[in-house]
C-alpha cells in the first residue's frame, strides 16, 4: 500500500468518525442530484415533470436503505454502534445503582488487590537489586542436615575454607551485624545507639557498589581492621546527623568512643542484608588456631560468569563432605546453604505476599463470577425488552455486543475504582511492611505503569468472563425459535445455583484462611507470657567501657578478663532506676525481653551433659515481672561471687535435666569458662519465651549478674557490659521514660539508654502479622459480602418466579413455616453444596499456609466451624428480604396475575 | 428501457474505474457512460452504483470533488488516484484471465 493511498483511507476514516453528519449530508446531495438528473432525462423523453419525478422516485429505490448502504462503506458502523451501545449501557446501568454500585465495587477490590499484589511481587521479585550483574550474587549459610531450614550464619573458618578452595565465584564478601554507639556531638546532639555492619573490603566490590562520595574499603584497610580507624556511613545517617554536609570526607566521628575518619557516604539505594545498617567498619580476617567457631558471618559471592547457582551448590557439596572428614572440629555436622541475594533479601516476603495473591485471585475469580450472576439474572429480568428489540429487527449478535458493552462500562469503571483501591493498597503495604532485624526494606511501592498495565489487562479478562458469557447465553436463548417459550428455562436456573454455590465456595476459603491467620494472631498476641507485662516499660543500656581485653583463648574461642567497671555502673543504674518516684519495681536481663534474636546455648553439666540457654539478669528478676510461677526463691541481690552460686531454671529446663526429681536443691555448671562455679538451683519459674513467636520449649538457666567470673570467653562477653532494664511503673507506661533518661544520665552522661517501648505494645513485633491478618481479613469480608448478594439474587428471583406456586400453597392453607422451609429448601441446598466444596478445598490449601499459623493447625476445627456460621449468617440475612416478599404474597392477586 | 444483463459481481468496480479513466465524471455520468459505451447492454442500478463509488473513495482508489454541472446545480465528481490507476491495471488483468478462461470453457465443450 502506497502511502498517499493509506493518507487518504485514514483521512476518510477520521472525516467518518469524527464528522458522520457532514457526509451523510454530502450523500443526500448526491443522491439528489441524481433523481434531478433522472427527471430532467424524463422531461426531455416527452414525460409531464410530475411522472417524470414519480418516475425517477421509483427508478432510485427506498432513498434511506440507499442512504445506509452507502454509510457501511465506510467501515466504521461498528464505532457508531459502540458509542451508542456505550450511551445505552450508561443508561441501563444508571436505572439499578445498586447492582451498578455494587458490581463495580468488587470488581474494583478485586482487580486493586490484584494489581497491589502485582506491585508488590515485581518489588520482590522481579525488579533488579540495585547491584550490576545481581543475578550472579550469592549468599551463602550454613545449616545442620537434620534442620536445613533453620539457616545459620558462617564461621570464620568457614570462610577461609572456602575461599582457598572454591572455584565458582570470583569474589567471597563476609560480613557481621556491628551495632555501636555514635557519641555525642559538639552541637549538642545526644549520642544514640546505631546498627552497622563490619564487612571485609571485597564485600563492596563483590556487590559492585560504589560510594557515592569518597571510597570504600581499600585492601590494606581490611588487614588492619578496625585499628584503620575509618568509617563508611549511609546516606540516611548522613543526612539525619550530619545535614548532608558535603564536606564530611575527612572529618571524624565518635563511634564506640573512638575516632573514625569518613571516607565515604554510600548512597541512598545501597541496603545489603540489613535495612538498617547506618554504617560500615572494615572487617579483618585471619587464620589464627583455634579461631573462634561462632556461625555470625554473612557471606556474599559472585559467580564467574558462565557458572549457574546448581554448579557452586554441587561444588559447595564436595567441599563439605571434604572439609567435615579433614576438620570435623571446625566443620562436622554444618552444610553449606547457597541461596541467591534476591531470596536472601525479600525470602522474609515471600510467603505472605504468596498467600496474599492467591487471596486476591480468589476474590477477583469471586467477583466476576458474582457479575456474571448478576448479569445472567438481568438478562432473564431484560428478556421482554430484548424480545422487543429483536423483533424491531435487531441482529442476536448486536444485541450480544449491547451486553458486552455494558460490561465494558462497569469493567472499565471497576477498572478505574481498582487503581486507586491499588494505590491505597500499596501504600498500606509500604506501612506495613516493616522487615525484620537484620532484613532488607522492601524498595518504594508504587503504582507504576506496569501495576496499571496489569489493571487494565485484568479489566478486559473479566470483561469476557463477566460479560460476554451470559450475552451469549441470553442472544442463544432470544433467538430460539420459540421466542415466545418462557426464558427462565430449568438449565438457566441451575446455571445460576451453580455460580451462587462457587461463590459461597470460594468465600468460604477465604474466611478460612483469614480465619487461621487471625486466630494465630490472638493466639500470638495474648498468649502466657509467664509474666504480668502490664505497665512494663524497656530499654537497653550498653555501660562504657565495656569493651573487654583479650587474654587468650579457651577450647578455641576469644578469652577476656571482664573489665570491673561496666557491671559497677550496671549496678548503680539498677538502684538508682528503682528510686524514681512512681516506679514499682526494676529488672534487667542481658538480652532484650521477648525480642531476643540470639539466645546463648551453653552446655550444662549436672547429671549428663545438655544444651541450655542462658541469661543474665538482675536480681529480682521474676518478683519483678511478676512470673506466673515461681517455686523456690528469686535470684537476691545477696547472691555475690563471695557467696554460694546460685541458679534459676524455667520449668522445661527442669523438665529436661532433672525429670524424675525436684530441681530445686541440684547443682549445675555451665561449662563456659573454669573460673564458673557450680550453682545450685534455688527456684523454678514459668517459661517466658525468648521470642513472641517463639513456639516449643527452650531450656534456660538464668544467673545474677552480680555472680559472674571476672573471666569470660567470646562470643558471649559483651553479655556482662549490657543490659536491657525492664521498669514497672503505675501510670501509663511510657510517662517514666524522661524520669529514665535523667536518672541514667546522672550516672552515665555520654552514653545513650536506646529507644523505650512499652512491652505490651505489640506493634513493632507484631505488625506484620497483624496487617497480615487484617489484609486476608478484609478479603474475606469483601468476599462473604459477595456471597451474600448472590443468595439474595437467587433468592429473590426464587421467590418472583415462584410467585404463583406460593400463591397456590397458600390458597390451600400453607402457613408462614411452610413458605419459608419451601425457600430455605433451595438456600440449604446452595450453602451445603458451597460450604462442603469450599471447605473440602480450604482444607487442602491451607497447608500451604501451616508456615505462617502460630499454634493452630491448618485444620483447626473451630476456624471452620466459625466460617461456616458466619456464611450461614451472611445467607439467611441475605434471604430475609425475599422471604418477608414471600410472606406478603396475597393468593387472591398471585393467582390473578398471568 | 431494454432489459441489461445483470453485472458480475465484483466487475463493477472494474467498469468504474474505467470509466473514469478518461475525464472526472459524477455518478449520474458514469452510469450514463457505462449504458452508452455498452451499447444499451449493460446498465447500474443506482442501489449498487452509489455504495460502489463510496467503497472505492474509501479504499483510496477514487477521489471526490464537488463541481458545478451544466444541470445548474453542483454534483460530486469522482477521479480516478495514482493507486486508483495501478488497482485498474490489475482488475484489468484478472479480467482478462477470466475472460480467456471462460471463452477457452465454451469453445472446448
Amino acid at each position: 500500500m502506497t502511502l498517499g493511498r493509506l493518507a487518504r483511507i485514514l483521512r476518510h476514516r477520521a472525516v467518518s468518525i469524527w464528522r458522520p453528519v457532514d457526509l451523510d449530508r454530502e450523500v443526500s446531495r448526491e443522491l439528489a442530484f441524481h433523481v434531478e438528473a433522472l427527471v430532467q432525462q424524463g422531461i426531455a423523453a416527452g414525460l409531464s415533470p410530475a411522472d417524470a419525478r414519480r418516475a425517477a422516485r421509483r427508478a432510485l429505490g427506498n432513498a434511506a436503505v440507499l442512504e445506509e448502504e452507502c454509510r457501511d462503506q465506510r467501515h466504521v458502523r461498528w464505532w457508531h454502534d459502540f458509542q451508542q451501545d456505550l450511551a445505552y449501557g450508561w443508561r441501563v446501568l444508571r436505572r439499578q445503582p445498586a447492582f451498578s454500585a455494587a458490581a463495580i465495587a468488587s470488581l474494583a477490590l478485586g482487580i486493586g488487590a490484584n494489581a497491589a499484589m502485582v506491585g508488590i511481587i515485581d518489588a520482590v521479585l522481579v525488579r533488579r537489586l540495585p547491584f550490576p550483574d545481581a543475578d550472579r550474587l550469592v549468599t551463602i549459610r550454613t545449616a545442620r542436615p537434620d534442620h536445613p531450614d533453620q539457616l545459620s550464619g558462617v564461621s570464620l573458618a568457614d570462610y577461609l575454607d572456602w575461599s582457598e578452595r572454591q572455584r565458582s565465584f570470583q569474589s567471597l564478601g563476609l560480613s557481621m551485624p556491628w551495632p555501636a554507639d555514635l557519641g555525642q556531638d559538639a552541637g549538642g546532639t545526644p549520642a544514640e545507639r546505631l546498627l552497622g555492619q563490619t564487612v571485609t573490603p571485597a564485600t563492596f566490590d563483590t556487590l559492585g557498589a560504589q560510594a557515592a562520595l569518597g571510597r570504600t574499603f581499600t585492601p590494606e584497610e581490611g588487614q588492619l581492621g578496625d585499628a584503620s580507624r575509618v568509617v563508611i556511613i549511609s546516606d540516611g545517617l548522613w543526612r539525619r546527623r550530619f545535614g548532608g554536609d558535603a564536606d564530611i570526607l575527612g572529618k571524624s566521628i565518635l563511634l564506640d568512643q573512638q575516632n573514625r575518619l569518613v571516607i565515604g557516604v554510600m548512597p541512598a539505594t545501597f541496603q545489603y542484608r540489613d535495612a538498617h545498617a547506618d554504617f560500615w567498619l572494615p572487617l579483618i580476617v585471619n587464620r589464627r588456631p583455634g579461631q573462634n567457631p561462632s556461625r555470625l558471618f554473612g557471606i556474599v559471592g559472585r559467580l564467574k560468569p558462565g557458572v549457574t547457582i546448581d554448579d557452586a551448590r554441587a561444588e559447595f557439596r564436595a567441599l563439605d563432605a571434604a572439609l567435615a572428614i579433614e576438620a570435623p572440629e571446625r566443620h562436622g555436622g554444618w552444610t553449606s546453604q547457597l541461596v541467591p541475594l534476591r531470596d536472601a533479601m525479600y525470602g522474609w516476603t515471600l510467603k505472605p505476599v504468596f498467600t496474599l495473591q492467591v487471596a486476591a485471585a480468589l476474590l477477583l475469580v469471586l467477583a466476576c463470577v458474582n457479575i456474571a450472576g448478576l448479569l445472567l439474572i438481568r438478562g432473564v429480568a431484560r428478556a421482554p425488552e430484548i424480545r422487543l428489540r429483536l423483533a424491531l429487527g435487531a441482529g442476536a449478535g448486536r444485541i450480544a455486543r449491547q451486553l458486552v458493552a455494558e460490561g465494558t462500562l462497569l469493567s472499565a469503571a471497576g477498572g478505574a475504582a481498582g487503581v486507586f483501591v491499588a494505590w491505597l493498597g500499596l501504600q498500606a503495604t509500604a506501612a506495613a511492611m516493616t522487615p525484620p532485624l537484620g532484613q532488607a526494606r522492601v524498595p518504594d511501592l508504587v503504582v507504576d505503569f506496569r501495576v496499571f498495565g496489569a489493571t487494565l489487562l485484568l479489566t478486559f479478562v473479566s470483561v469476557l468472563a463477566f460479560a460476554l458469557a451470559p450475552a451469549l447465553r441470553t442472544a442463544r436463548f432470544a433467538t430460539r425459535a420459540d421466542r415466545d417459550a418462557p426464558l427462565s428455562m430449568p438449565q438457566h436456573a441451575r446455571t445460576t445455583a451453580w455460580l451462587v454455590t462457587s461463590e459461597v465456595a470460594l468465600a468460604a476459603i477465604l474466611l478460612v484462611g483469614a480465619g487461621l491467620l487471625a486466630k494465630s494472631f490472638v493466639l500470638v498476641a495474648t498468649r502466657d507470657l509467664g509474666f504480668d507485662p502490664s505497665g512494663l516499660v524497656t530499654f537497653d543500656f550498653r555501660a562504657s567501657g565495656w569493651l573487654p581485653r583479650q587474654i587468650g583463648e579457651y577450647q578455641g574461642f576469644q578469652y577476656f578478663e571482664i573489665n570491673p567497671g561496666p557491671g559497677r555502673t550496671l549496678e548503680r543504674i539498677f538502684d538508682r532506676l528503682q528510686q524514681i518516684h512512681g516506679v514499682e519495681a526494676v529488672a534487667g536481663s542481658a538480652h532484650p525481653l521477648l525480642d531476643s534474636a540470639t539466645t546463648a546455648i551453653v552446655p550444662a553439666l549436672s547429671t549428663d551433659r545438655v544444651d541450655v540457654a542462658f541469661e543474665i539478669v538482675t536480681p529480682g528478676f521474676f518478683t519483678a515481672l511478676r512470673s506466673t510461677r515461681l517455686r523456690g526463691r528469686d535470684l537476691a541481690a545477696g547472691d555475690r561471687a563471695t557467696t554460694p552460686w546460685v541458679a534459676v531454671v524455667n520449668e522445661s529446663a527442669a523438665r529436661l535435666i532433672w525429670p524424675h526429681e525436684d530441681a530445686i536443691g541440684q547443682r549445675l555448671l555451665l561449662d563456659i569458662v573454669p573460673e564458673e562455679q557450680p550453682r545450685e538451683v534455688v527456684g523454678v519459674v514459668a517459661d517466658i519465651p525468648v521470642e513472641r513467636t517463639q513456639q516449643g520449649a527452650q531450656p534456660m538457666v538464668y544467673t545474677s549478674f552480680l555472680q559472674q567470673p571476672s573471666r569470660f570467653r567470646s562470643p558471649w562477653a559483651g553479655m556482662l557490659g549490657q543490659m536491657n532494664f525492664v521498669v514497672r511503673h503505675a501510670g501509663v507506661p511510657l510517662d517514666v521514660v524522661p524520669a529514665v533518661r535523667r536518672a541514667v544520665a546522672e550516672i552515665e552522661p555520654t552514653r545513650p539508654i536506646g529507644t523505650p517501648t512499652a512491652v505490651n505494645d505489640l506493634t513493632p513485633l507484631l505488625r506484620d502479622r497483624q496487617s497480615y491478618a487484617l489484609a486476608m481479613g478484609v478479603f474475606a469480608g469483601v468476599a462473604v459480602l459477595l456471597a451474600a448478594m448472590g443468595v439474595y439474587g437467587v433468592m429473590a428471583r426464587a421467590v418472583t418466579e415462584r410467585t404463583r406456586e406460593i400463591g397456590i400453597r397458600r390458597a390451600l392453607g400453607a402457613g408462614s413455616t411452610d413458605v419459608v422451609a419451601l425457600l430455605g429448601r433451595q438456600m440449604s441446598w446452595l450453602l451445603t453444596a458451597g460450604l462442603g466444596a469450599g471447605l473440602a478445598i480450604a482444607l487442602v490449601l491451607t497447608r500451604l499456609i501451616a508456615s505462617q499459623l502460630w499454634g493452630v493447625s491448618p485444620g483447626d476445627p473451630w476456624t471452620y466451624a466459625g466460617a461456616v456460621i458466619v456464611l450461614m449468617a451472611a445467607a439467611i440475612a441475605a434471604g430475609i428480604t425475599p422471604a418477608h416478599r414471600a410472606l406478603t404474597v396475597d393468593p387472591n392477586t398471585a393467582l390473578r396475575t398471568e | 428501457m431494454p432489459k441489461s444483463a445483470d453485472l458480475l459481481q465484483g466487475t463493477l468496480d472494474l467498469l468504474i474505474l474505467k470509466t473514469l479513466v478518461r475525464e472526472p465524471l459524477h455518478g449520474w455520468g458514469i452510469s450514463k457512460r457505462i449504458q452508452e459505451l455498452s451499447d444499451d447492454a449493460l446498465s447500474v442500478q443506482q442501489g449498487s452504483l452509489y455504495p460502489a463509488l463510496h467503497r472505492l473513495e474509501h479504499q483510496g482508489w477514487i477521489s471526490a470533488e464537488w463541481k458545478d454541472t451544466d444541470l445548474g446545480r453542483p454534483a460530486k465528481f469522482y477521479r480516478l488516484t495514482r493507486d486508483g490507476k495501478q488497482q485498474l491495471e490489475r482488475e484489468l488483468e484478472t479480467w482478462k484471465r477470466l475472460s480467456s478462461g471462460v471463452g477457452l470453457l465454451l469453445r472446448r465443450t
